[in-house]
């Protein structure tokens, strides 16, 4: 762990509990974790220990019942919807495990989205867009729709889209479950590839092939930190 | 027989598991099917459906016309009644007709009646049996023959408590005692909405020698005819016109070649339809459009519920199921919403007839023939059936990807593009028919203000109309006459808040068409067959213009010193000045309507009014003074600062006062009857406004229903956005810009549509283009509004969806 870097994401005391009429689950209870910048961060654990969660927690996606979160010095749960929203554009990379392209856009249309929402113009965003799919190597698929590419090219089209607005924190769920053994390795090797490059990422799995490119491991139990 | 029940049985268990979805669509075809099967009944009834009488497509009414001097068919004399009836060969019978104003003695207070004369095989002819009594018999119309009275169903019902025992029963009329021989059953009020009907023999005018002999008297408003079997329109037509060339012949004195005479025949049924079909067309196809935005919306809506059930119909499909009997299954389900819809809209049409019924008789006297028949259901179960079929097709008729439906639910997070262009032209196809219905109904509103509020040349406020029609047995002299309407003026100014009274010959708005006469303007050539000046015309008491508010543009209105041993005065209005006098130096001719036996000096100018349709401008006009003419039929105008209702009552005494055997026929302050001429029209627009509205609510469900689809398939995307940075507003854009799309494609559409809608809108429209733009652009704005209140609400709903969940589509 590299404690002189710089720290993105402290979560103090973070609890979320869902409440139906009758009962009430604590997905994630009384959890403190930080995030520095360059970390390879894997979060495992047994399905429904609140992996997902706590990852939609981080990536602002869902808002914590109790304790505080600070994402780059920013009180999360002191943001508006508007704020969260342009926080989230700037800081927070996704790539989800159903990959989650949009399929009425074409591939370099759905990389370009973060950058739509950041305000760039579109010639610069196309430009971005563009270089992001040749990291991937899906340049000559760009103006293709996610229907026509395979599950393991539509992962990359993600991962590109994830890091097109140069996030802080790449927040990765599950990315290899969609996919067979050899493209889920091929998914992985970019993602290392994208640490290497400093890139800081924190990822859901409970696949333990992958647990020893990490650079840490945070076992969930039951919504809390085991180790 | 099985297949069917079955899907019977599916569709009620869908229905019952969406109790929502299944309302909204069995409204949305109620709405439609409701309104087009009231239009039906009113548009087949009128204009389709056979005249209820016996061989109707034989009847016909025989027209002269003069073209050259405007008139169109005008009244006949006598003696041409009875040239066409000797002379043709085309008919079985000929028939003549009028109406008059009798007083009726012998039934409690004296009783003003109108009364139709005719021949004595009128209803015969017509078919019409009568449901008490007998009807009139041959030689019953003979000069001398007893006078007898049929009565109408409505006098018999409102006079007679529908008291069978009337027939035979004796009533005084005209001096002589008329016997009751019957009660005819309810017909169309046609020609006139007539209490009593007559034979020609009863009728002191039609009767007497003066008028028979007389060809320049137009005594009979109407000749009717039964064709024979083995005659044509044309071939009637023809010899009728052969008759009318032979009276120019041989009559040259009483029809004139100049002014182009002629005759022929009409048919009965477009008489009797006269120009309402245009505004039943309208209607009808106004109603049509309405269907159609129900049809698109409800195709949308199972376009959107066969999405959320493609695994369900692949699982079908893919266990054994045909292609066809999935396509059946989905159709029975779209018909059988329809026939539920179709029935609820039948019991709101039926209940709505009464309503139709009143406003068409503001258009025909077919009104009465409004009815929902065995046509009217079968037309409603037919076209209930086909809304079914036509809207269910698109979504039955849908290609289905069995093996993609089965593996859905994985990578794919938007519904296809083809599906969504599907649902999008069918909205924007609904806002395109939307923006035409509320493009015709607000420029026909705007049309109708501006009827409403043009000035009608008059004050109608603070005025009382009392209608009194004198008795012609009593009041036989000028003299008397004259007496009669002095001391009621004289009384009436006497009563406490009367400020003015006034009295005139024809009745200001009731029927608005003064008598047209033709004059000669002193020192112009004027020769025999030349065609004449002509204007209507009118007498009128000095502070008639006064009382109704009417300017005096130039001179001098009359006076008391312009009495019957005065010199003879005349009053004119200002488009008689503008056709006659273009230099405006009309004041101090003469004109005389006697060929010059007399002369009468213009004395004033006032100003020209509308008292009639107000769509009509008056024509040139032409006001004596009441005492050097006087005419039984008055009218008192009394402008009072008092209460109308009550003035009423008191004038109704005052007359009783003088005579107690006058009969007071109308009583109405002057907004009842301007109003009366908006009437029809009001009604019209507020028809088109109700399916306006109509059009506009199903169309709002047609947009919350597409987007709030579009939320719901779009959840995960939704979530993707939000993840990526999307703030609620750009959430909100996402569907605002899809619906905006819709929207102008919608309104261009429209826009285009009417511009083949315009030209024929054109007639219904007063002092309004039926391209006004700001009316369009009005329309354009509203349905904007509309649909972006109507998309905003599920947009709402999707930019404030918890990511999280969304990302998991829960």
């Amino acid at each position: 762990m590299k404690t002189d870097a710089a720290e993105i994401v402290r979560l103090t005391g973070i609890s979320r509990v869902y409440e139906t009429y009758d009962t009430e689950t604590r997905a994630v209870q009384d959890v403190d974790l930080a995030i520095h910048e360059g970390e390879y961060i894997c979060i495992t654990g047994p399905s429904g220990c609140g992996k997902s969660t706590l990852l939609s927690i981080i990536g602002l996606l869902d808002t914590a019942t109790s304790g505080q979160y600070l994402l780059k010095d920013h009180r999360v749960d002191e943001l508006d919807a508007y704020q969260r929203a342009e926080l989230r554009n700037r800081e927070i990379g996704f790539i989800f495990q159903a990959f989650n392209l949009i399929g009425d856009l074409e591939v370099v249309e759905n990389v370009e989205l973060p950058l739509v929402y950041k305000g760039i113009s579109k010639r610069e965003r196309r430009e971005i867009a563009m270089d992001k799919l040749a990291k991937v190597e899906l340049t000559s698929r760009a103006h293709h729709y996610p229907s026509q590419l395979s599950g393991g090219q539509q992962q990359r089209v993600a991962v590109a889209r994830g890091i097109v607005a140069e996030p802080s924190l790449l927040l990765a769920d599950e990315p290899t479950g969609n996919l067979d053994s050899m493209n889920g390795e091929a998914i992985m090797d970019l993602l290392d590839e994208l640490h290497s490059e400093g890139k800081t990422i924190c990822m859901v799995t409970h696949d333990g092939r992958f647990l020893s490119r990490m650079t840490r491991s945070i076992d969930l139990v039951d919504g809390k930190i085991a180790t | 027989m099985n297949d069917l029940s079955e899907n019977i049985v599916t569709a009620w268990r869908r229905a019952v598991k969406n109790p929502a979805i299944s309302a909204l669509i069995v409204l949305t075809f109620a709405i439609g099917l409701g309104a087009n099967s009231a239009m039906f009944s009113m548009a087949y009834n009128i204009l389709l459906s056979p005249l209820p009488y016996a061989d109707s497509d034989r009847l016909v009414r025989l027209e002269q016309h003069e073209p050259n001097a405007g008139r169109q068919n005008f009244p006949s004399s006598v003696q041409s009644y009875f040239d066409f009836r000797e002379q043709n060969e085309s008919f079985e019978h000929v028939l003549e007709y009028h109406a008059m104003q009798f007083t009726l003695l012998g039934h409690g207070l004296p009783i003003r009646v109108q009364t139709g004369v005719t021949s004595w095989n009128y209803f015969d002819v017509l078919g019409v049996q009568p449901l008490h009594g007998r009807l009139f018999v041959a030689g019953e119309d003979d000069i001398g023959a007893e006078p007898l009275i049929l009565l109408s169903h409505r006098f018999w019902v409102s006079q007679f408590d529908s008291d069978p025992d009337v027939v035979g029963s004796s009533l005084e009329m005209n001096n002589a005692i008329h016997r009751v021989i019957g009660v005819l059953p309810p017909i169309p009020a046609f020609p006139d909405d007539n209490d009593i009907w007559i034979t020609s023999a009863s009728c002191p005018f039609r009767s007497s020698p003066p008028v028979i002999d007389n060809r320049d008297v137009p005594m009979i408003a109407s000749i009717f005819a039964k064709l024979r079997d083995d005659v044509s329109i044309e071939n009637g037509a023809s010899d009728v016109n052969g008759i009318a060339q032979r009276l120019l012949t041989t009559y040259p004195d009483s029809y004139s070649a100049a002014r182009g005479y002629t005759a022929n025949i009409s048919t009965l049924k477009d008489v009797m339809t006269g120009d309402s079909s245009r505004v039943f067309i309208l209607l009808v196809a106004v109603s049509a459009l309405v269907l159609l935005i129900a049809c698109a919306n409800i195709a949308n809506l199972n376009l959107a519920r066969l999405a959320s059930r493609h695994q369900e119909l692949a699982v079908r499909e893919a266990v054994g199921a045909k292609p066809s009997a999935i396509s059946r299954q989905l159709l029975t389900e779209s018909v059988l919403y329809a026939i539920v819809g179709g029935i609820l809209g039948l019991i709101v049409a039926y209940f709505s007839l009464g309503v139709l019924s009143d406003f068409a008789a503001g258009y025909t006297s077919l009104a009465s023939e409004i009815r929902m028949d065995s046509r009217t259901l079968l037309f409603s179960v037919v076209l209930a059936v086909a809304t079914g079929i036509v809207s269910g097709s698109a979504a039955a008729f849908q290609r289905r990807n069995i093996s993609k439906a089965l593996k859905e639910g994985g990578d794919r997070v938007t519904t296809t593009a083809s599906g969504k262009l599907q649902r999008s032209a069918l909205l924007a196809v609904q806002l395109a028919l939307s923006f035409v219905i509320l493009t015709v109904t607000a420029l026909i509103v705007v049309s109708m203000y501006r009827l409403i509020s043009m000035d009608p040349g008059y004050d109608p406020e603070n005025v009382l109309n009392v209608s009194v029609d004198l008795n012609f047995t009593n009041y036989s002299s000028p003299q008397e006459i004259r007496d009669f309407g002095l001391r009621l003026l004289r009384e009436t100014s006497q009563i406490a808040g009367v400020e003015s009274v006034g009295v005139s010959a024809i009745a200001p708005g009731q029927g608005g068409v003064l008598g047209v006469v033709a004059f000669e303007i002193e020192g112009r050539v004027s020769a025999d067959d030349e065609i004449r000046p002509s204007a209507t015309n009118s007498t009128v008491s000095s502070e008639y213009f006064r009382t109704l508010g009417i300017p005096l543009m130039k001179g001098e209105t009359f006076d008391e010193s312009d009495d019957e041993n005065a010199i003879p005065v005349a009053v004119i209005n200002q488009r008689f000045e503008e056709n006659y006098f273009p230099g405006g130096n009309a004041i101090g001719n003469r004109i005389s309507t006697n060929q010059g036996e007399s002369w009468i000096e213009i004395i004033g100018v006032v100003g020209d009014v509308r008292f009639g349709n107000p769509n009509v401008p008056q024509g040139p006009a032409s006001y004596e003074h009441f005492p050097q003419r006087p005419g039984t039929s008055m009218e008192f105008v009394l402008r009072s600062t008092g209460d109308l209702s009550e003035l009423g009552s008191i004038v109704a005494e005052t007359i009783y006062s003088i005579d107690s055997q006058q009969a007071v026929d109308e009583v109405a302050t002057m907004n009842q009857i301007r109003s009366q001429w908006l009437e029809a029209p009001r009604l019209v627009a507020i028809l088109l406004g109700l399916f306006g509205v109509l059009s506009l609510l199903v169309t709002v469900s047609g947009v919350v229903g597409v987007v709030s689809y579009n939320v719901s398939q779009r959840i995960r995307e939704i979530g993707v956005h939000i993840a990526i940075g999307a703030n609620p507003t750009k959430i909100r854009g996402i569907f605002v810009r899809q619906t905006v799309r819709i929207l102008v494609a919608g309104l261009a559409i429209g826009a285009l549509a009417m511009a083949f809608v315009a030209p024929g809108l054109s007639e219904f429209l007063f002092e309004t283009s039926a391209v006004e733009i700001d009316v369009y652009l009005f329309v354009a704005f509203l349905l904007a509004v509309v649909t972006w209140v109507a998309t905003i609400v599920p947009a709402r709903r999707a930019s404030g969806l918890n990511p999280a969940a969304a990302l998991r589509n829960e």
